[in-house]
């Protein structure tokens, strides 16, 4: 059983993103494996030991540190297939979704597990789209997954309950919070990670244009990046107590439209 | 040029390879997010976390320094004193699992065990399927071990016979093999003696004020046989339980750092967001006089760890440069932390922040693997050639 993951860096929650040219910067942000991603690298390992199978993960970006990524090795992934294109940070799933469909063209893979987004533009388009371009099924935000027959029966989470979806192998099944609770790394894992097969590709070396990481391609443009307002100070009523009652009712009912 | 990191004010970081600072966020994060949302309340009911043990071991923290032969992960000596920091940022309880388990159980073991010893032993504590403890503290012979009045008498049958009782045994109770050191007719001697071994009981000691999240126990032998095969073969005379607190007291003093680090960063969260008479609590000079000596002490502290480490990795290390470090680093955390609760004001009394947690920690941290005054007295010999207690 040959297992890929699709992995993203995304910058994490603490970070501070300020605008810069209109565009996100990355200045002062500090990166990591995009959460859901992690459970989707748990739940690749976790299959990859029950059924003796390999697992590599592919990304496209390297925007940070190579630590970010080892990490992943880190936790007991294989071998690390990454596409170079630092430009195509959040802009791009449709461009990245090509990439990423071709790399796997070639390397066939029983299983192709992501995260159901990142949680940086939080689209939530380039695994689906994956499996578009492979003419590959998919699940998306899968709470559990149980392979059998060369298939795989997953469980999501709906409005009204939990949901089976049966799918034949190889298919593209995203992973949701709750699919399994991600490993830390191994001391052991650490200090081999660097040991493990690390290929970086350029998209000439995939047969690919340049064109794909053109932000036209995504389809979408971006109009403008604005910060959330600051928050108002809260406004205290005075009073007597039924004058309150009867100022706040009308707040809530003309000012705010609360009701 | 950048502003230093208050953290890491001398940039310890540019010293660290690739794979330390990986092994010390990834235990860093562990200790976040498993161990810091339960340690409170494992405090305040006198109890240690057994439920997180298996992933310590999992993670491979337990004697992480010994060969990957035995299941470890063959760490350097300074990625193992990272290690220690980020736990004791957590908890000396912690901390002192670790340390007990890997310098004090695995590491004699493997030093001056059998092969047979090792291989039984070393993979179970290296996974956490066997808890350790150390025996060598008696009710009257602390700074003294010399006095001791555990004997082990050959028996009969080509075993031991093992009388005493030993007393400050962190993990005794919830122990499954004690490394034992008894007087020999041949001098001293090292056992390993398995709990259910009858005459043997570990009962826990409660009512402590420090350490609330450990177990600290006695041992009681009792007319307890112990097979030959139990004896460590190699170990010879008292410096080789000497040894083992020489190992322990290095991570010791660098887990002080982590305590410290901990009450540093509370102190300044807090200070920075309450505020009296129209200001934040660190706008006052009192306070930033503080602020200003903690992050000497912690930057010193560090330094000294890193230096420490690299003695160690080459192994030139001497057992009085241990001694410095466990003291200064020991007090120094102490004191950061008696200081940080007085700068939380009466919300610093409180198991809602960590610093009165660490402070009553540290109390026993001053004491045990010897004490601030017998280091004191170590230092003493160093620089005058004459003994103050022998």
């Amino acid at each position: 059983m040959k297992i890929a993951v699709l992995v993203k860096e995304v910058p994490n929650t603490e970070s501070r993103p300020r605008i810069e040219g209109g565009r996100v910067s990355r200045d002062g942000i500090d990166y990591v494996v995009n959460p859901y991603d992690e459970y989707a690298v748990e739940e690749a390992i976790t299959k990859a030991e029950a059924l003796s199978g390999e697992t590599f993960f592919v990304t496209v970006g390297g925007v940070s540190e190579k630590k970010v990524l080892l990490n992943v090795l880190a936790m007991g992934i294989d071998r690390a297939i990454v596409v170079n294109r630092t430009d195509m940070e959040g802009s791009n799933p449709r461009g990245a979704a090509k990439i990423i469909a071709k790399v796997l063209e070639s390397e066939k893979p029983d299983l192709i597990l992501a995260g159901k987004q990142g949680v940086d533009y939080d689209y939530g388009q380039t695994p689906l789209l994956v499996a578009e371009y492979l003419g590959l099924p998919h699940v998306s935000m899968a709470i559990k997954i149980d392979i059998e027959d060369g298939k795989a029966i997953c469980e999501r989470n709906t409005d009204d309950g939990v949901e089976v979806v049966e799918v034949s192998l190889p298919a593209v099944i995203t992973a949701d919070k709750g699919l399994n609770l991600p490993r830390y790394p191994k001391l052991k894992g650490i200090m081999g990670a660097k040991k493990k097969p690390w290929e970086t590709k350029e998209l000439s070396d995939l047969g690919l244009d340049e064109s794909l990481a053109n932000p036209a391609e995504s389809q979408v443009e971006y109009v403008e990046f604005s910060t959330p307002p600051a928050r108002q100070a809260g406004r205290i009523i005075d009073g007597e107590p039924a004058d309150k009652v009867k100022e706040l009712v009308r707040a809530l009912s003309e000012d705010s439209k609360v009701f | 040029m950048a502003k230093p990191d208050v953290f890491d004010f001398f940039d310890a970081e540019s010293l660290l390879t690739d794979d330390q600072k990986a092994i010390r966020d990834t235990v860093r994060a562990w200790v976040s997010e498993r161990f810091m949302p339960i340690i409170a309340d494992h405090f305040e009911a006198h109890t240690f976390p057994m439920e997180i043990v298996s992933e310590m071991a999992e993670m491979g923290l337990l004697g992480p320094t010994l060969p990957e032969k035995y299941g470890c992960a063959g760490v350097d000596n300074i990625s193992y004193g990272l290690i220690m920091q980020e736990l004791e940022r957590g908890d000396s309880g912690l901390r002192s699992f670790a340390s007990v388990q890997g310098a004090l159980v695995m590491h004699p073991i493997f030093t001056w065990g059998s092969d047979d010893q090792k291989d039984y032993w070393l993979p179970r504590l290296a996974k956490a399927e066997a808890v350790g403890c150390f025996g060598l503290t008696e009710p009257d012979y602390g700074s003294d071990p010399g006095g001791m009045i555990t004997r082990a008498y050959p028996a009969d049958d080509g075993g031991y016979v093992l009388n005493g009782a030993k007393m400050w045994i962190t993990n005794g109770t919830i122990a499954d093999v004690a490394v034992v050191w008894a007087k020999t007719p041949d001098g001293f001697g090292g056992f390993l003696v398995e709990k259910g071994m009858p005459g043997f009981t570990a009962p826990e000691t409660f009512k402590k004020l420090s350490l609330r999240a450990s177990v600290t126990s006695e041992l009681i032998f009792d007319n307890v046989k112990i097979p030959s095969k139990n004896r460590l073969p190699d170990a010879h005379g008292l410096k080789c339980p000497l040894k083992c607190l020489t190992q322990a007291r290095y991570g010791i003093a660098w887990g002080a750092i982590g305590a410290a680090i901990d009450c540093f960063a509370c102190a300044i969260e807090y200070q920075k967001s309450r505020r009296q008479f129209d200001k934040p609590l660190a706008g006052f000079q009192i306070q930033q006089a503080k602020f200003a000596d903690m992050l000497t002490e912690i930057t010193a502290a560090r330094m000294l760890c890193m230096r420490l480490g690299k003695l160690k990795d080459e192994g030139k290390m001497h057992h009085a440069q241990v001694s410095l470090a466990k003291r200064n680093n020991v007090m120094m955390a102490l004191r950061i932390a008696r200081e940080a609760r007085q700068m939380l004001g009466a919300s610093g009394i409180t198991l809602e922040y960590p610093v009165m947690r660490h402070m009553a920690n540290l109390e026993s941290v001053l004491t045990y693997e010897g004490t601030h005054d017998i280091h004191t007295l170590v230092l003493g010999e160093a620089v005058t050639g004459i003994s103050a207690f022998r």
